[in-house]
C-alpha cells in the first residue's frame, strides 16, 4: 500500500487534519477556503432537481475529482462554481467572497476554465489562442500589451508545447487541443484550474499526458478541480473526491476511503474489483467482461 | 515521469514543428510583422485611388489631378484652374455617391465580420442574418408615410434590431446553436419579412411611394444627397470607432459564449454594443441604399484570408476592402450600360460567384 501513503502524504500536504471528510452533511468551511459551495441545487427546466443541497469546500493547492456516472450534473456542477451557470439556490464563495458580489472578470482572475471540447470557428493561432487567457487582465477597449504575449509565451513553453506556437488552432489534435487550452488557463493566472472532462475525446496516450499533466499542475501549487467519469483518475491524481450520484447527493472524501468496491459498483451498476499489489503503485480496477 | 521529461517528450511530439519553425518559422513571423503595416497601407493607399478613380470617370472624364485640385479646395482655397462644370460634377454629383459607397461598403463589411464574430459563425452577415431585411422594412414604412430621412434612418435602426433579435432567438428556442440553425433562422426571417415588403408595396401609392420603394429596394446609390451623407457619416464613423476598439473583445466572442465569459467578458454588455454598433451600420446602409447583398459576407472573408482571423488585424482590413469593393461596384453600376443596373445586382452578379470559391478554398474550415 506504498500508493495510499504517497496519497496521505499529498493529502496532509494541502489539507488541514481537521477536515478528513467534508460532506453534504459534514462540511467545514474555513479561511484557507478557495472555493467554498453552500447549500448549492441545480435544476434545468422540465426536469427533476440535478443536483440539491450540496456544499464542499476546496483548498488552496488541492485535487478536487468530481468523479460520477454520464449525465449525474458533473459538468452542471462545474459550470455552477465557474458562474456560467446560476444555481437554483446556494450560494458559492471564491476566496472568501460571495460570487453574487463579484463581476466576471474578477471571477476569472480566481477561476481558469478548460471546456470538455473545443470547436473552433476560426484559425486563430496557438499564441493568439493563448494571449486570450490574459481577457481578465486587458481593459475592454485594450489589446494585449507585449508582457501579455511574454506571459502566454511562457504558459505555453511551461507545457512544452513551443513548436505549436504558430499552428492554427483548428489543425490541432484532441491532445493538442487540451494541451493549449491548459496553457491558456496557466496564462490566465487563476488559482484555480477547472477541468471539465479534460480526458473526454482523447486517445489512451493522450489521456495518461493530459493526467500526468494535470498532476503536475497540482504539486506546481495550482487548485484543481476535475470531472471525470473514470475512476481510475481521483486514484491516480490523490487529493480528494467529489462523488456526485444520479439522484444528486454528492460525498466528498479521500478516494482510499471513499472508492470502495461496494461504492463503486452500486455507482456503475456493475461489480467491480479494486485489485491491490505492491508492484503497481495504485490500486487498479478490475471488472469482468463475461 | 517529471514535468522536466514530460516537456522534453512533448518536445519530441512536435519535433518537426520545431525544426520548422526554427527554418521558416521566426522569418516566417518577422515577415508577418513587417507585411502587415504595409498591407494596412497598400490598402489605404487602394481605397484613396478607386475614391479619386471613381470621382474622376462618368460620363466626362475628369482628370486625377483635376480631382484632387477640386476636392482640396473644399478645405483649403486654390486657384481654380478647372471648369464650373467640372466642379459640380465633382462636388454636386459624384463625391456625394462615391463618399456613400465608400461609408457603406466600409460599415457593411464592418457589420458582417462584427455579426461573424459575435454569431461564432462565419457564414452570417447582415443579409444571411435578417437584419437588411428587417431594416428594409422598417425604412419602407417611414417611406410610405413620406418620412424625412432622419426617421427613415430611424426605422430602419427599428427594423434591423428587431429582426436580428429574432434571428437570434430562434436557435436559443430549438435549444440548437449550430451555423445551420442561425442560418435558417436568418432565412425564417427573411421570409417574413418579404411578405411584410409585399404588404407594404400593396398599400404604398402606385404613382408615386411603390416605385420609390421598388427602386430603393434593388439598392443604388443614384439618388443619394448630400445631405443624407451628413446625416448618416457620423454615426458610420461612431460605430467604426467603437468596433474597432472593441477589437480584441471580439477575438474573444469568437470563442463562444461560456469561454468568453470564463474569460471575464461581460457577454451581455459587449453583445449589446456589438449589436447595436452593426445594426446601425446596416440601418445607415439601407436607409439611403437599399438593400445591398453579399459585401458583409464576402469582404470579411477576403480580409481573413489576408490578416487571418485575428480582430486587430482583420477588421481595418476589412473596412477598407469593404469601401473599396462598393466604390468599385458602384463604378461599374453607372459605367456599364446607358442605363444604370441597380447595385445590388452587381454585387450578387460578383459577390456569390466569388463566395463560391471562397467557400471552395476554405471548405475544411467551414466543415
Amino acid at each position: 500500500m506504498r500508493e495510499t501513503g504517497k496519497i496521505k502524504d499529498i493529502f496532509k500536504k494541502f489539507v488541514p487534519d481537521k477536515r478528513k471528510v467534508a460532506s453534504v452533511d459534514e462540511r467545514v468551511f474555513d479561511e484557507n477556503n478557495v472555493i467554498a459551495c453552500e447549500a448549492l441545487s441545480f435544476a434545468y427546466r422540465k426536469s427533476g432537481p440535478i443536483f440539491e443541497n450540496v456544499s464542499f469546500s476546496v483548498d488552496k493547492g488541492e485535487i478536487l475529482t468530481l468523479l460520477g456516472v454520464n449525465g449525474a450534473g458533473k459538468s452542471t456542477l462545474l459550470n455552477c462554481i465557474a458562474t456560467l451557470l446560476t444555481p437554483k439556490s446556494g450560494e458559492i464563495f471564491l476566496c472568501g467572497k460571495s460570487t453574487k458580489n463579484m463581476s466576471v472578470k474578477e471571477v476569472a482572475r480566481v477561476i481558469g476554465y478548460v471546456p470538455q471540447v473545443h470547436n473552433f470557428a476560426y484559425a486563430y493561432t496557438v499564441r493568439e489562442f493563448v494571449v486570450m487567457g490574459r481577457t481578465p487582465y486587458i481593459g475592454a477597449f485594450a489589446t494585449p500589451r507585449k508582457e501579455d504575449y511574454t506571459k502566454a509565451e511562457a504558459a505555453i513553453s511551461m507545457i512544452g508545447i513551443e513548436g505549436l506556437m504558430s499552428k492554427a488552432v483548428t489543425e490541432l489534435s484532441g491532445g493538442e487541443k487540451q494541451q493549449v487550452s491548459i496553457a491558456r488557463a496557466i496564462a490566465q493566472e487563476s488559482t484555480v484550474i477547472m477541468l471539465d472532462e479534460p480526458t473526454a475525446h482523447l486517445d489512451y496516450g493522450n489521456q495518461a499526458r493530459t493526467i500526468r499533466l494535470v498532476k503536475k499542475l497540482s504539486e506546481d501549487g495550482y487548485t484543481i478541480i476535475l470531472t471525470t467519469h473514470i475512476p481510475d483518475h481521483p486514484i491516480m491524481l490523490g487529493g480528494r473526491v467529489a462523488v456526485l450520484e444520479k439522484g444528486g447527493t454528492l460525498t466528498v472524501g479521500e478516494p482510499e476511503t471513499l472508492l470502495t468496491e461496494e461504492r463503486l459498483s452500486s455507482l456503475y451498476g456493475m461489480p467491480i474489483r479494486l485489485i491491490k499489489e505492491d508492484s503497481i503503485l495504485r490500486p487498479v480496477l478490475y471488472y469482468n467482461i463475461t | 515521469m517529471k514535468f522536466s521529461k514530460l516537456k522534453e517528450k512533448n518536445r519530441s511530439d512536435t519535433a518537426e514543428e520545431d525544426l520548422s519553425s526554427a527554418v521558416f518559422g521566426g522569418k516566417k513571423d518577422k515577415l508577418k510583422k513587417i507585411a502587415y503595416p504595409i498591407i494596412l497601407l497598400a490598402a489605404a493607399v487602394l481605397t484613396f485611388v478607386i475614391f479619386v478613380a471613381s470621382i474622376s470617370t462618368g460620363l466626362s472624364k475628369i482628370p486625377f489631378g483635376t480631382v484632387i485640385k477640386i476636392l482640396w479646395n473644399e478645405i483649403h482655397k486654390i486657384p481654380q484652374t478647372w471648369t464650373n462644370m467640372q466642379g459640380l460634377a465633382v462636388i454636386g454629383i459624384r463625391l456625394p455617391r462615391t463618399l456613400a459607397a465608400l461609408l457603406i461598403g466600409s460599415g457593411l463589411s464592418l457589420a458582417g465580420a462584427s455579426y461573424q464574430s459575435l454569431f461564432k459563425n462565419p457564414m452570417v452577415s447582415p443579409d444571411i442574418l435578417g437584419v437588411s431585411s428587417g431594416a428594409a422594412v422598417g425604412a419602407a414604412i417611414a417611406i410610405l408615410i413620406k418620412a424625412d430621412i432622419v426617421y427613415i434612418e430611424i426605422g430602419a435602426f427599428i427594423g434591423g434590431i428587431c429582426a436580428v433579435m429574432l434571428t437570434a432567438l430562434i436557435p436559443k428556442l430549438v435549444r440548437n446553436k449550430s451555423i445551420v440553425v442561425l442560418v435558417l433562422s436568418g432565412i425564417i426571417v427573411g421570409g417574413l419579412t418579404s411578405s411584410l415588403m409585399s404588404i407594404i408595396r400593396m398599400l404604398a401609392d402606385p404613382q408615386t411611394t411603390l416605385a420609390d420603394i421598388t427602386y430603393w429596394t434593388m439598392g443604388s446609390l443614384a439618388r443619394v444627397k448630400m445631405n443624407e451623407i451628413t446625416v448618416i457619416g457620423p454615426i458610420i464613423a461612431a460605430c467604426i470607432v467603437i468596433l474597432l476598439l472593441l477589437r480584441y473583445r471580439l477575438n474573444v466572442l469568437s470563442l463562444g459564449e461560456s469561454e468568453a465569459k470564463s474569460l471575464g467578458v461581460n457577454i451581455g454588455r459587449t453583445r449589446a454594443v456589438v449589436i447595436v454598433c452593426s445594426t446601425l451600420l446596416t440601418a445607415c446602409s439601407v436607409s439611403i441604399a437599399g438593400t445591398i447583398g453579399w459585401v458583409g459576407l464576402v469582404i470579411p472573408h477576403i480580409s481573413r484570408m489576408i490578416t487571418g482571423p485575428d480582430n486587430k488585424k482583420m477588421l481595418p482590413i476589412a473596412i477598407f476592402l469593404g469601401g473599396v469593393f462598393m466604390m468599385i461596384m458602384d463604378l461599374l453600376a453607372r459605367t456599364l450600360s446607358v442605363t444604370e443596373i441597380p447595385i445590388s445586382v452587381l454585387t450578387g452578379i460578383i459577390g456569390a460567384p466569388f463566395f463560391f470559391l471562397i467557400l471552395l478554398k476554405q471548405r475544411r474550415n467551414v466543415s
